[in-house]
């Protein structure tokens, strides 16, 4: 707050007794995770306090290091994109959408246009869902829950829709090197608009409710500054640095798979705001107006998507045997919805990769959380470190499995969601 | 914001500045989409004398590049590190991915950091450390990142030979935590 200049009344408060009462405040350090209720991943801050003000932070992390890249290189190609597709429970089309590219650069496999298209389509649903997941905790963070509750409402569609066209909420499984598994068909393409539709409306209200509510603002206004010289200095990805002022989008600067033909442009504050503060409310409109960009997006896609194969070769094993016969290194990005994900790939003729190597958006951004939170309050720590939406790789939910006692003891059920919702409505309400 | 060049003319500025320090450099480039348009990668090997020099380069080239990461590989007899830098991002695709990649011998493996020129790469720099056992010069901080702070010293997981972890390993023999 005391970076902001105007608004922070209590500190400079603090500061007319500037000299004495610095002497008197001791400093203390704060460890604020691992486990913390606050923040559901394992990082660890160690915020050092001067009476509220925060005056040093440092960032710890290596506490659930899982070795994927270590597990990826004793993997199949095959076998390392399911891999990929694990490493977030979230960001389940970033990694094997980044991987695939790396994969086809490095072994010279040609992509199928409508293929391009149709990675497109499912990266910018998976962007709705996550942008609306961010703003429902980040409306929890600031002690809004009825914001929760309205966006993880709304986003139930979008898993239920990712559902239809590729059989999972989760995890979908559409990647493969050179296309994607499934083709999107008229039916999918219905009930796509359908939604659509739908979430229109939904993200105008979002919008509406970002822009103008009395909470949103008191809370995030001039919280958690990131001027826009740290935020180039420090290689800042994604709406973390969109937030600040600075155009950098690789759906836009790059124009990779389908985006360059369908046209992106980077949301930036001072286009919406009319100008750039770098604090938490800029992030959280940019995120809003994302949701309705990416909504335009696939509409654009669904538009322009050409026919044809969405696969270069059906059967794997085909696909492997030509792959071991080609050597060379290639790079995959995307614009996920934290910021840019790029993975680099070599290939030596073999049936794996000999150096698979993958950087997730959040590794960067947490240097951002040091210019953000100094001079802040320990109260707005939470919300400040949301607001660059560390990536916490939990799935949202499990398929219960019962034994089945009547029959045979070993026989597992699994439940489809549509009964587990009946289910769970039962237990509660009746 | 520096004026925008294509590929191959950021390719040739470099050839012609370093000259002979260039080990290898190629140009890669790939349709996407509709087959309109191409993605253009450059690819640079220099000897680590003049990396540090390279870039400075691109930091000339433009204002602050965005350093997008580093990648680090045990080539048998050495470890390369491969910087990732984007350069003219902010206008629709001119952008251009710069690979600037060195390598160092596994008996000597010291890299310079490059944190003075580019804030952001310490996370990177300490990454590489912990992963390849490599000693990234005068860096700030070099302390423990991806690793725990408990995880045995010497042993560094992507490494390809006796430092590194092989397949039957088992963690538990290096310290009674592990």
């Amino acid at each position: 707050m005391a970076k902001s200049g105007d608004g922070a009344k209590s500190g400079d408060g603090a500061k007319s007794g500037d000299g004495r009462r610095r002497e008197i405040v001791p400093t203390i350090t704060i460890p604020i995770g691992p486990i913390h209720p606050a923040l559901k991943e394992p990082v660890n801050f160690r915020i050092t306090v001067e009476g509220e003000e925060i005056v040093d932070v440092d960032v710890r992390s290596g506490y659930n290091h899982r070795g994927i890249e270590w597990l990826g290189l004793r993997r199949n190609w095959i076998q390392t994109l399911y891999l990929a597709e694990r490493i977030c429970g979230i960001c389940s089309w970033v990694h094997p959408f980044c991987y695939t590219q790396a994969a086809e650069d490095a072994c010279n496999i040609e992509v199928p246009e409508r293929a391009d298209f149709i990675r497109v389509i499912i990266a910018e649903l998976e962007r709705i869902h996550s942008h609306l997941l961010w703003v429902g905790i980040a409306g929890y963070e600031i002690g809004y829950d009825t914001i929760l509750h309205i966006t993880w409402q709304v986003r139930e569609k979008i898993l239920d829709l990712l559902e239809f066209l590729t059989g999972n909420r989760i995890n979908y499984g559409m990647g493969m090197i050179g296309g994607v598994r499934r083709d999107i068909e008229e039916k999918h393409i219905l009930k796509i608009d359908e939604n659509l539709k739908y979430y229109k409306e939904a993200a105008d209200q979002l919008i509406n409710i970002g822009l103008h509510d009395k909470t949103i603002e008191k809370r995030m206004k001039n919280c958690g500054i990131l001027p826009r010289k740290d935020a180039l200095e420090l290689s800042i990805l994604g709406p973390t640095t969109r937030g600040s002022g600075v155009r950098k989008d690789v759906r836009q600067d790059e124009g990779y798979a389908a985006y360059g033909d369908i046209g992106v442009k980077a949301v930036v504050p001072q286009d919406i705001l009319g100008s750039v503060t770098g604090d938490v409310f800029d992030r959280t409109v940019v995120r809003l107006v994302e949701l309705k960009q990416s909504v335009e997006i696939i509409e654009n896609a669904l538009d322009m998507m050409p026919s044809g194969p969405v696969m270069y070769e059906k059967k794997p094993l085909k696909l492997i045997k030509q792959m071991q016969k080609e050597s060379g290194e290639g790079i995959g990005m995307h614009e996920a919805p934290r910021g840019e994900v790029i993975q680099y790939i070599r290939a030596d003729a073999s049936d794996k990769p000999a150096r698979w190597k993958i950087r997730s958006p959040t590794i960067n951004n947490l240097l951002a959380c040091r210019p953000m939170l100094l001079g802040d309050q320990i109260a707005d720590i939470p919300i400040v470190v949301a607001s660059i939406d560390p990536c916490i790789s939990c799935t949202d939910r499990v398929t219960i499995v019962e034994r089945d006692e009547k029959r045979s003891k070993k026989k597992e059920v699994l439940f489809t969601m549509q009964e587990l919702r009946g289910r769970f409505k039962r237990k509660v309400f009746v | 914001m520096s004026s925008t060049r294509s590929a191959e003319e950021v390719h040739e500025e470099f050839r012609k500045n370093f000259g002979e320090e260039i080990l290898h450099s190629y140009l890669q480039s790939r349709k996407v989409g509709k087959k309109e348009r191409e993605l253009k990668r450059v690819w640079i090997r220099i000897s680590r004398a003049k990396f540090k020099d390279a870039v400075r380069f691109i930091s000339k080239i433009q204002d602050s590049p965005h350093l997008c990461t580093i990648t680090g590989q045990d080539l048998d007899e050495e470890i390369e590190l491969i910087y990732h830098f984007s350069i003219f991002y902010g206008e629709p695709s001119k952008e251009i991915k710069v690979m600037i990649a060195t390598r160092a011998p596994k008996n000597d493996l010291k890299f310079e950091t490059i944190t003075d020129i580019i804030p952001g790469a310490i996370l990177y720099e300490r990454e590489q450390q912990d992963m390849l056992g490599v000693k990234i010069e005068n860096i700030p901080d070099s302390r423990r990142v991806i690793l725990p702070e408990d995880f045995p010293d010497g042993l560094y997981p992507l490494r390809l030979d006796n430092n590194g972890i092989s397949d039957g390993d088992k963690l538990v023999k290096y310290g009674k935590k592990w």
